[in-house]
């Protein structure tokens, strides 16, 4: 039993005492750190809304189908993320890259989608400092753009590393940490766009 | 009118998924607490016993097909959520199945996608404690700034 509870089954990488690898553990915990960052910042978005005293007003800036396209897109990374995960545990490399890839595309898609969102917005009137609205909606959904870039350069470092032959069968948790990373940031999407721009539907 | 029905929206969500979570808890719990008596009683040897009470994976991921067929079931809840809120239905009944379609594709990515379903129960654990603290934060800010009275 003390063999078994202090036996390392990760990758073979290195002994723990929980039998989890550290790494993947550091993960979790990140994300939910990362819960109480979006908690909050959903949460003040919500506390400040219908309080602005001049417009923009969210039913006046969001285009609910086009955000729906976008939320559609982030949802169909994550299938071809967890695709990349499945590949590199089969030990199918070319299948790895092009998921890894694909991921990314989809990611950059998605951000290259809120670019042109916020673009439109400022031309509407909604800028950071001009009403409660739009600090806590530009706030909110910046850091999850700036999460999902994150992300992207974490998924073209995988891309690499796989082209260069450095990515081998036996280092799939380093796929499985960015997938889970990436899910991560799917999943508040799922909840921005609800209690965000559904609500005002 | 408006603040009673995301008052609504706000407790349904905080019900949905904290039941989530610690459904999630005891499931998880009473699976690894199963197999270390297992282990304990000499039931499961010690090296089934490395390769799951120890082990950060139980080996039963789904089949790509599978990961697909999550994928379509995801983004019909996606649709459905979409078509809800054109509808000319009350907006109570539009905020509550709002909250309960978009906690079920949370847990759905969370569950599966994230691997949590298969996984060592301490994970989900850390993850669920974040996520109740972050739910407890949300219910004392909006009560501070009024928005559930």
């Amino acid at each position: 039993m003390e063999h078994a509870a202090g036996h390392e089954v990760s990758d073979g990488a290195h002994e723990t005492t929980t039998g989890i690898d550290h790494r993947k553990m550091m993960m979790w915990l990140f994300l939910a750190s990362d819960c109480l960052f979006f908690g909050t910042l959903i949460t003040t978005y919500l506390v400040y809304r219908g309080q602005s005293l001049e417009g923009p007003f969210p039913k006046e800036v969001f285009d609910i189908p086009y955000t729906s396209v976008s939320a559609f897109v982030l949802l169909m990374s994550s299938l071809t993320m967890v695709l990349a995960l499945s590949a590199i545990q089969n030990g199918d490399h070319k299948r790895t890259r092009i998921w890894l890839l694909a991921t990314a595309l989809l990611g950059s898609i998605f951000v290259g989608g809120q670019y042109f969102e916020f673009t439109t917005f400022v031309y509407e009137g909604l800028t950071l400092p001009g009403n409660l609205f739009g600090t806590t909606l530009y706030t909110l959904t910046g850091f999850h753009g700036a999460h999902v870039t994150f992300g992207i350069i974490m998924l073209f470092s995988l891309f690499i590393a796989s082209l260069m032959g450095r990515l081998p069968q036996s280092s799939a948790l380093n796929v499985e940490l960015v997938g889970l990373y990436w899910h991560f940031v799917d999943i508040v999407w799922i909840v921005i766009f609800t209690a965000l721009y559904l609500i005002e539907a | 009118m408006d603040n009673a029905l995301l008052v609504g929206l706000i407790l349904l969500l905080i019900c949905v998924f904290l039941s989530v979570s610690f459904l999630s808890i005891g499931f998880s719990g009473l699976f690894y607490g199963r197999r270390k008596d297992a282990v304990l009683r000499g039931e499961v040897g010690v090296v089934e016993d490395a390769a799951t009470v120890a082990s950060h994976d139980d080996g039963h991921h789904p089949t790509s097909m599978q990961y697909i067929l999550i994928a379509l079931i995801l983004v019909i809840i996606t649709a459905i959520e979409v078509a809800v809120v054109y509808q000319g239905i009350p907006r109570a009944a539009i905020l509550l199945s709002l909250g309960v379609l978009a906690a079920a594709k949370f847990v759905v990515v969370v569950g599966y996608y994230m691997h949590l379903k298969f996984d060592h129960p301490l994970l989900t654990q850390m993850f669920v404690v974040g996520f109740v603290l972050a739910v407890v934060v949300f219910m004392l800010l909006m009560t501070l700034f009024r928005v559930l009275t």
